[in-house]
């Protein structure tokens, strides 16, 4: 004859749907003999029945922290450059593509959120006479944007063409400041883990007049660090885009899984206000070779007003 | 291919949109698994937030092998896992209590997320099985949170838990008979076995 343990198991599983009519009326009829089992079917019953009102809904701001812990994640895969350890890092540039448009001291350079210090690597870029924001937006022509396996930053230009572009557009040029030699060798060999690409110092130290505009120097930190920080807020006002260059055996961390990034293609990164500079700089990327992806519109971490880009951009 | 595994694909393909579709469906489940582990809003909230990042991470990585469910839940179990371990080895003071059978369980400690006010609106029963569930080991807590809480099949949590089927039974019948036995020896089983005398529902 069977007693309460062999009926145990059945009688906790009771409610759960899953015992067949047989096992049921089993369970019962022998319930309806022990007190004891009884007594442990209506808890069990009451456990069944109470333990759905135990589900809380979560607090109301968890959903939009999720999605801006997930928005922060996307923005820092792009930022996040790892380089193999086993292979030397050969370059990385900093490069502005001025397009038609003005850039305000110190917009810039809010664009890292780190400004502290960074190595003297520094590129200039030089901007244009003051181009008329909006319109049909200048347009970047030609780029030449070579990754390579030195140390050799990619220089890019940007200028303008097609119809309807106002004549007093000119064309932008950036240009990498000469680095020195042992600079130049500090980026070449660095051992670092990774490399860390941040601003540098305040534009009141690195921001010139210069006779077309404004001339700010850029920098990049050699190796260092892991990481490269991503921005918080990107305050853009003029019509230009950035374009960061990591050319080389350069790995986006999070983006390792991707074929490109393994096979250490270089890694462009533009982030632009205006849509239509920002396609028009992504076909001449393209024609230039280069694959481009968008993976970010940064809404939060740029402005939540207005419609930047971060393009990742791989070359062939 | 079923609506969800579009919704995936999509992910999968950068769609953020999509991936707040999964997160709509799944945050409040792995919420209330991270509330019951960790006993704590603010905790709850953090454990919640890292398994959405892990599974946006990771995304990529589905090959639909199990289901999707299982995945968000086997990775939401080894965080419960990884924060109950970092949350021992925090506490200066032991927490785990052993029962007569030498089961380790949680000491019983306040719930400090319930402000008075939602702390009133509890029924006694539902308080009761609150305590009780804090009382039992966390494999214990963990399978009734999955299967009554939760209300996976024996099948999912076999796949969340790596276990066969026929252990999921035992566990959660030795879970649950802890628990009855828990609430039995409280005060709140009289009334309901006064609401048993206005009829059964169900069975």
């Amino acid at each position: 004859m069977k007693t309460c343990v062999d009926y145990a198991e059945k009688l906790a599983l009771f409610y759960d749907g899953e015992l067949s009519e047989a096992e049921k009326e089993e369970v019962l009829r022998h319930a309806e003999e022990c007190p004891e089992c009884s007594r442990l079917l209506k808890a069990y019953k009451m456990i069944f029945e109470e333990a759905e009102s135990l589900e809380i809904p979560p607090p109301e701001s968890l959903h939009g922290r999720i999605m801006k812990a997930v928005e922060t994640e996307k923005v820092r895969k792009t930022f996040f450059i790892k380089r193999k350890t086993t292979e030397k890092i050969c370059a990385a540039a900093v490069i502005l593509l001025m397009l038609g448009g003005v850039l305000r001291n110190g917009e810039l350079l809010s664009f890292f959120s780190d400004n502290k210090a960074l190595s003297s690597d520094t590129v200039n870029f030089a901007a244009g006479s003051e181009g008329k924001a909006g319109g049909a937006g200048a347009e970047a022509k030609s780029i030449e944007a070579v990754p390579k396996d030195s140390a050799q930053a990619a220089t890019l230009s940007g200028s303008e063409k097609g119809a309807g572009v106002n004549e007093d557009k000119q064309v932008q040029n950036i240009e990498e400041t000469q680095q020195k030699p042992d600079e130049n060798t500090r980026m070449k060999t660095a051992t670092g883990p990774a490399s860390r690409v941040e601003g540098s110092s305040p534009v009141s130290e690195s921001a010139t007049d210069g006779e077309n505009g404004a001339s700010m120097k850029f920098g990049i930190a050699a190796a260092k660090e892991k990481t490269v920080l991503c921005p918080d807020k990107v305050p853009f006002e003029g019509e230009f885009a950035f374009v960061m260059v990591a050319s080389g055996s350069t790995l986006t961390d999070e983006l390792s899984a991707d074929k490109e990034a393994k096979s250490g293609k270089a890694v462009f990164y533009l982030m632009k206000k205006d849509e239509k500079i920002v396609s028009d700089t992504e076909d001449a990327l393209i024609k230039q070779g280069f694959e481009v992806t968008y993976f970010n519109d940064g809404k939060d971490y740029i402005d939540s007003n207005s419609k930047e880009f971060i393009i990742e951009i791989l070359a062939e | 291919m079923t609506e969800e595994s579009q919704i995936i694909k999509r992910v999968q393909n950068g769609d953020e949109a999509a991936f707040e579709e999964l997160l709509s469906a799944y945050e409040k489940k792995i919420y209330n698994l991270a509330y019951r582990e960790s006993r704590n809003v603010q905790d709850a909230m953090d454990i919640t937030q890292e398994v959405f990042l892990r599974v946006f991470r990771s995304i990529k990585d589905f090959r639909g092998e199990s289901s999707f469910s299982t995945w968000v839940y086997r990775i939401a179990t080894n965080m419960c896992i990884d924060f109950a371990r970092r949350a021992a080895k925090n506490n200066a003071v032991s927490l785990t209590v052993y029962d007569e059978d030498g089961e380790a369980a949680d000491m019983d400690i306040p719930d400090d997320s319930s402000t008075p006010e939602t702390y009133y609106e509890k029924t006694e029963l539902r308080r009761e099985m609150e305590r009780g569930l804090r009382m039992l080991s966390p494999e214990h807590r963990h399978i009734i949170i999955l299967r009554d809480i939760n209300g996976l099949s024996y099948l999912e949590i076999a796949q969340i838990l790596k276990l066969e089927e026929g252990t999921v039974k035992s566990r959660l019948a030795r879970a649950r008979a802890k628990l009855a036995s828990f609430i039995i020896q409280g005060n709140n089983f009289a009334p309901i076995q006064s609401k048993e005398k206005e009829g059964r529902r169900g069975f």
